[in-house]
């Protein structure tokens, strides 16, 4: 089941969501966005890209909109996906599970206050 | 040709999430190839395309095939293992097709194998024909003094005793097992009285129709302690030396060891049940639990058959 895939929640799923918690964004604008947040270190495939986006929406972390209308028509159809309201919660639990672990791993000092 | 490449890899994939989103990492492709210039650029995403399929298709093939259902009879508890059943796509016929064609290559490969004795693989070193035992006794053999066969009656005419070899003439002629005239007339001479018996001269066919070798036997008398001579051959019918031959009766164990043509004597047996060891090099090679010799007994062969059988042929009783 889609919501046994997601626990432990992978990265590649949680930069995703990330990347559309800030808007509504297509599979390269999330491949993009994913590749600023990392720095660089996270580049998304179209395979791993669209298995996660699979995933999500199976567990309907995430859903498929029709393309804003701000934004012009080209010739390539583009889906473009908005995180739903249980997504949003999902990475907001998990990132709150990754600030724990921020906390404890400053408090053993092992990263310094800048990080956070 | 990063596109062409990727039409390619995206084959891989499975048909559901081909139909699903191969237009749009195809578009996500060309977006990169488009933005993506030059050669390092270029070289980078060449490696996150592939490095993508390797990590990708599992999690696709996951995707396709994973998606089950806890049955209804399962608890579908944490940790407790439970049915599931697939729901969405069944495997395709492809996957059954390929999966019955390997199976049942399986199944020939293996039922050969199983068909073929394990005696007849070839052994490093060995001709291709020959079973590991006989492989030994083929090293061995040439590890020593070249074979020479060993007739006239000076070879034939030693004295022997309980566990000390015997030189006799060269039973199994491999090569020469021609029955002329003068190859029986050497054997003559060991036609002697043996342990108070009456000789006679057997003609044995050997594999060849056109051949016979001759053998000595001897007839004892009932109830007297008789001798019984072979000669422990390979499977090929040739001799074996230095290998001890054990007899484990009632007696005890005796012990011969075979001489540079193969040839054994044991002297002083009475009639009964023997179990029969052939040791070589240290190991034991062949076992025959029960032997019988009885009052009337011949020259015997034993041959070193595969899987450690030992074959025990007697005039008479060879094909």
């Amino acid at each position: 089941m889609p919501k046994r895939k997601l626990d432990p929640l992978p990265a590649a799923a949680f930069q995703i969501m990330l990347a559309l918690a800030g808007g509504d964004l297509h599979g390269y604008a999330v491949m993009r966005q994913v590749e600023e947040q990392t720095g660089g270190r996270l580049r998304l495939g179209p395979g791993t890209l669209y298995g996660s986006i699979q995933t999500l929406l199976e567990g309907k972390l995430i859903e498929e909109v029709d393309r804003p209308e701000k934004i012009e028509v080209r010739s390539e159809r583009r889906r473009y996906y908005r995180l739903t309201v249980a997504g949003r919660k999902m990475a907001r639990s998990e990132a709150e599970k990754m600030a724990d672990v921020l906390r404890v791993a400053r408090t053993r000092k092992i990263l310094r206050g800048d990080y956070v | 040709m990063s596109e062409k490449m990727y039409i390619r890899l995206l084959r891989l994939y499975p048909s559901r999430f081909r139909k699903e989103y191969e237009g749009e990492a195809l578009q996500l492709i060309r977006d990169r190839l488009r933005d993506e210039t030059g050669f390092f650029k270029r070289a980078r995403l060449l490696w996150d395309l592939v490095a993508d399929v390797l990590v990708g298709l599992p999690q696709a093939n996951r995707n396709s095939y994973g998606a089950t259902e806890a049955a209804s009879l399962s608890l579908n508890a944490e940790g407790i293992p439970s049915f599931k059943v697939l729901v969405e796509e069944p495997i395709g016929r492809g996957s059954i097709l390929l999966g019955g064609t390997l199976s049942l290559a399986t199944i020939v490969a293996f039922g050969f194998l199983l068909s073929r004795s394990m005696a007849h693989l070839p052994v490093p070193g060995s001709n291709g024909r020959m079973s590991p035992i006989e492989a030994v006794v083929e090293r061995l053999n040439r590890a020593t003094t070249p074979d020479t066969p060993i007739s006239g009656p000076e070879e034939v005419s030693r004295s022997t005793s309980v566990g000390a070899s015997e030189r006799q003439p060269r039973p199994w002629p491999a090569a020469a097992a021609s029955t002329s005239k003068s190859h029986a007339s050497a054997l003559l001479p060991e036609s002697g009285n043996v342990a108070g018996g009456q000789n006679h001269i057997v003609s044995i066919p050997t594999r060849n129709p056109n051949e016979h070798s001759l053998y000595l036997t001897t007839q004892l008398r009932a109830g007297e302690p008789s001798a019984w001579r072979g000669t422990l051959t390979d499977a090929f019918g040739r001799p074996v030396r230095l290998a001890e031959v054990h007899l484990i009766g009632g007696h005890g164990e005796l012990m011969a060891r075979t001489a540079v043509d193969g040839s054994f004597a044991f002297s002083e047996l009475t009639s009964g049940d023997y179990e029969v060891v052939v040791v070589l090099g240290g190991r034991e090679v062949a076992h025959l639990k029960a032997l019988h010799l009885s009052a009337i007994s011949s020259r015997s062969r034993l041959t070193l058959a595969s899987g450690g059988r030992l074959l025990v042929s007697r005039p008479g009783k060879l094909p």
